[in-house]
């Protein structure tokens, strides 16, 4: 008897469980929303940036990107080598409370992209002038860049 | 304390490692770095090549990307496990790309012409989850310049090549597919640019 009553609370609680769940615990969803603003300069200023996801823009300015996107960024002007940076994406550490309740709460922070962060909000380059037909520089945000020339 | 929440206490201390276990096993921990064989088929030119006193042409590729990560691996949450890291030269593959390519359309390969110089910023694979479906999006940014013998600038333009589609398993093989047509669609765009073609043409 005791058995079947608490089978029937069970049956109660489980989707209450779920649905308190996904709407309590989504939270980087609700308030942060799925993008992100960064804002990118040079130096000096006037470079065209090209974005993997084929966006162009010239600098400073500031745009919204998808939160779960990883970025690359190549700046360009002439008569300055031109540099390329990278900004990726990242797990954003209030995320780990969509972990509590079963994971359910981050699967849809995760999907809409809401759960991530990007590395960087802000992205400066310094463009060198081009000595003659001098290799560019490359650059990682956050990781020492190799020299990379031939 | 009553026999009710006595029981309760029970069935959730038993339930926990239950959970626990089937969250880990859910997570799918692919944590083993990841391998890739990168190739490229040579693009069919869309006119007859039939043009004689072309100039030579020389390629050369530099790699600038900061790292030789192609891609991630990521588990069922969309959390970037391990590292997937390309066993092909990338500059070299490039390289015979545009040699491969520069021919069928009719280029000499040598010196004393022009050079083609490939600056490759980078080239990645980036696997995201949605509720339904998962995603791949493989993409190659790279600087396409032509150099004159006498060293002047007769074409530069930085190409992005891309290639997305939805997948089902986050795994080598579907990044190996996306880059390679990634870099096929990337040197596809700079031999589809007349610019291109037209500054390799003269001397």
């Amino acid at each position: 008897m005791i058995g079947t009553q608490l089978w029937l609370r069970g049956l109660f609680v489980a989707p209450l469980f779920v649905a308190a769940s996904a709407g309590i615990f989504s939270c980087a969803t609700l308030f942060e929303g799925s993008t992100q603003t960064i804002a990118v300069n040079s130096d000096p200023p006037g470079a065209t940036v090209t974005f993997n996801t084929g966006v162009k823009k010239v600098t400073p300015f500031s745009i919204e990107v998808p939160r779960n996107r990883d970025l690359q960024l190549h700046f360009g002007k002439p008569g300055y080598a031109p540099v390329n940076s990278s900004d990726n994406a990242r797990v954003d550490p209030l995320g780990t409370l969509d972990m509590v309740p079963l994971m359910l709460p981050w699967l849809v922070d995760a999907a809409d992209g809401a759960g991530f962060e990007h590395q960087e909000s802000t992205i400066t380059a310094h463009l060198d002038p081009e000595p003659g037909s001098a290799p560019s520089s490359s650059k990682r945000i956050g990781v020492p860049s190799p020299a990379a020339t031939p | 304390m009553t026999s009710q929440s006595l029981r309760w206490q029970v069935s959730a201390q038993r339930a926990f490692p239950v959970t626990l276990v089937l969250t880990l096993l859910l997570a799918g921990c692919a944590l083993q770095e990841g391998h890739v064989n990168l190739s490229y088929a040579p693009i069919r030119p869309p006119f007859p090549v039939d043009r004689p006193n072309l100039p030579p042409v020389a390629v050369t590729v530099i790699d600038e990307r900061s790292t030789q990560v192609v891609g991630e691996k990521i588990n069922q949450f969309g959390m970037k496990v391990a590292d997937i890291v390309s066993d092909t030269n990338v500059p070299d593959l490039l390289k015979t790309a545009f040699g491969d390519d520069l021919k069928q359309f009719g280029f000499p390969e040598g010196g004393n012409g022009n050079t083609v110089f490939v600056r490759l910023g980078y080239l990645h694979n980036q696997f995201t989850i949605g509720i339904f479906h998962w995603e791949s999006t493989a993409t190659i940014g790279m600087e396409v310049s032509v150099k004159r013998a006498d060293g002047s600038i007769a074409y530069r333009r930085y190409v992005i090549g891309e290639s997305k589609e939805w997948i089902f398993v986050a795994g080598e093989k579907n990044a190996q597919r996306m880059l390679d047509a990634a870099i096929q669609r990337g040197v596809a765009k700079v031999f589809n640019d007349s610019a291109f073609i037209n500054a390799l043409s003269k001397r």
